[in-house]
């Protein structure tokens, strides 16, 4: 195994669990059509279902407006799916942008691009390095439609870079009775920062432009180090990487480490070899069958056989990629401050309780921003820390012994990922949440952009 | 390529492979057999064809995932065998790491089984 890089080590690891792993019953996948007329809607874990009366997908911002002036039922907006919250589920009907995409202008002075609200974040690159724009900071799953992301809050790493709804410097927005509404920050500020990270509550978002930058080329650097080590140098090492996060790993003492920075060398992102990463696979299984509590010795022994690895490649690419293994996703923000003690708990209560989690966590710091409902929302900055099961397994137990941690360290949900919180925490948690609330029971007097969820976390019904 | 792709394809994966329902609780199970066995009244166009770069193409271009390639008869021969209908349940589902509605929101059966014809060659 000698000479085997980390990038072989987690390659192989795939082939292994690919050749070997029992099958099981996907969450939610047992679930059973109520409406055999109507295809159900299921995000991309697929533990989440629902079976709307119809889906729209309007090929025209002005067909999506009449639609919703002369109609009165439930509608929720969707975009990838990426959600793994009910944000989607409605009996009413779904409006689905898969239509409206694509680059729609740019300005080129002020360095801004305005996208349709259902591009993808993957279509987004090529055509802005074309116009001589980049994105400052991207999700790591490109999957996602622009408007999902950003109505989530849903961010990348760095402390020196807000979520990706940060960025929006204009949008417009269909409300729920057929008005279009332009927002920017200087004709309607305190709506713009409602709209921005609103979930779908207060229309239909339709367009984003977003302020960008030139094109750049990042070159990221992945070692191995140990967690108690990283953490203890985190803050030195953020401020000094233009993104910097570690991936901690379960039952080990130890953490991936990634850092990302501007470069003007040549593009070096080549693939893995498949027989490298077979060979080693095979290496793996051996602890992955084993008990929890025997994980630790193996697998900070094969920690030791990651080499260190690099990469170069346009920002887009190597910020932003395809996800392809499913799985569901708990993550909460919290001061920075806050976030080695947080982890270092999570960690802990994994190995004391000898939790069967072999799928990693994510620690990355999130700039603060001014919207109203972003998670990194505030006067300070945040850290994100994530926590993962396979979509295949029943991710309760585990995440129900973690969320009590990130509620003591007071950490705020992802409003894209699994949590139980409702109207009443988050008042709590979220200064502005009131008048968020006053908004959008203007702009929605009848809510009729509200689902189940929507009201658990708006209005307060459970 | 990030690492998280990587890890979660390496230390998630002990547990990795998904099936469906094997109660039989598939929604697309209620899809009827002649829904799905009349390719001669799907036609492939242009229009199948962009759906397919906006959605299906995310991953069957390449292969993402194990995702038989486009056009790859041999990668789609064993799938053809378990029959079309498994075949669009696994779609309308999500089976292993293919995702539920493979990223088109907007698509209807009819929509599926004329992008399945036009990935695996099979189109009239």
């Amino acid at each position: 195994m000698k000479g085997l890089n980390r990038r072989q080590f987690l390659a192989a690891g795939a082939m292994a669990a690919l050749s070997s792993a029992a099958a099981r019953v996907a969450a939610g996948s047992n679930a059973t059509s109520a409406n055999n007329q109507s295809l159900p809607w299921r995000n991309w874990s697929g533990g989440v279902v629902g079976y709307p009366e119809g889906r729209l997908a309007p090929s025209s911002e002005a067909q999506l407006a009449d639609y919703l002036a002369g109609t009165s039922g439930t509608i929720r907006p969707v975009g990838s799916g990426h959600s793994f919250t009910p944000l989607v589920p409605t009996d009413g009907h779904i409006v689905v942008l898969d239509k409206l995409t694509g680059l729609l202008s740019h300005d080129s002075e002020k360095q801004r691009a305005t996208f349709a609200a259902g591009t993808r974040l993957a279509d987004m690159g090529m055509p802005l390095k074309q116009v001589g724009q980049g994105m400052f900071n991207l999700p790591d799953i490109d999957r996602q439609t622009l408007a999902g992301a950003c109505s989530t809050a849903t961010h990348g790493t760095g402390i020196g870079f807000k979520s990706l709804s940060g960025y929006i410097s204009s949008l417009r927005l269909i409300t729920p009775q057929g008005e279009q509404l332009d927002i920017d920050a200087q004709s309607n500020p305190e709506l713009f920062r409602a709209a921005v990270v609103s979930l779908g509550a207060l229309g239909v978002i339709t367009r984003i432009e977003m302020q960008n930058r030139t094109p750049y080329r990042l070159k990221q650097r992945n070692w191995v180090e140990k967690t108690e080590v990283i953490l203890s140098q985190f803050d030195q090492q953020a401020a000094s990487h233009r993104h910097f996060e570690i991936i901690p790993l379960t039952h080990s003492d130890y953490s991936l480490v990634l850092a990302t920075d501007e470069t003007d060398e040549p593009i070096n992102n080549p693939p893995t070899s498949p027989e490298e990463d077979a060979a080693f696979g095979a290496a793996m299984r051996g602890w992955m069958t084993l008990p929890p509590e025997q994980r630790r010795p193996q697998i900070n022994a094969l920690a030791q056989f990651i080499q260190p690895s690099e990469r170069v490649d346009d920002s887009y690419k190597i910020l932003s990629s395809v996800r392809a293994n499913r799985f569901n996703e708990m993550e909460y923000s919290l001061p920075k401050e806050a976030g080695a003690a947080c982890l270092l708990e999570i960690l802990a209560t994994i190995a004391d309780q000898k939790l069967d989690v072999v799928f990693p966590l994510e620690y990355r710091y999130v700039a603060r921003d001014d919207s109203m409902l972003s998670m990194s929302s505030g006067h300070e900055d945040h850290v994100a820390i994530s926590v993962h099961r396979v979509a295949s397994e029943d991710y309760r137990p585990y995440f129900d012994v973690i969320e009590p941690i990130f509620w003591k360290y007071g950490g705020r949900p992802h409003w894209g990922k699994i949590h139980t919180l409702g109207a009443a925490q988050l008042t709590e948690l979220y200064p502005d949440f009131a008048r968020f609330q006053q908004i959008r029971e203007d702009i929605d007097p009848r809510g009729r952009m509200l689902n189940a969820h929507l009201r658990k976390l708006f209005v307060g019904d459970s | 390529m990030k690492i998280i792709k990587w890890i979660s394809f390496t230390l998630g994966s002990s547990v990795l492979v998904a099936c469906n329902s094997p109660s039989g609780g598939s929604v697309a199970g209620n899809v009827s057999a002649s829904s799905v066995a009349q390719p001669s009244t799907v036609i492939s166009s242009p229009a199948v064809a962009a759906q397919w770069a906006a959605s299906c193409g995310l991953c069957h271009a390449t292969g993402v995932g194990g995702a038989p390639r486009i056009g790859m008869t041999e990668e789609w021969q064993p799938r053809l065998a378990q029959g079309r209908e498994q075949l669009l349940r696994h779609t309308i589902d999500g089976y292993k790491d293919m995702p539920p509605l493979g990223y088109c929101m907007s698509c209807e059966r009819e929509d599926f089984v004329a992008l399945i014809d036009f990935m695996a060659g099979t189109a009239p």
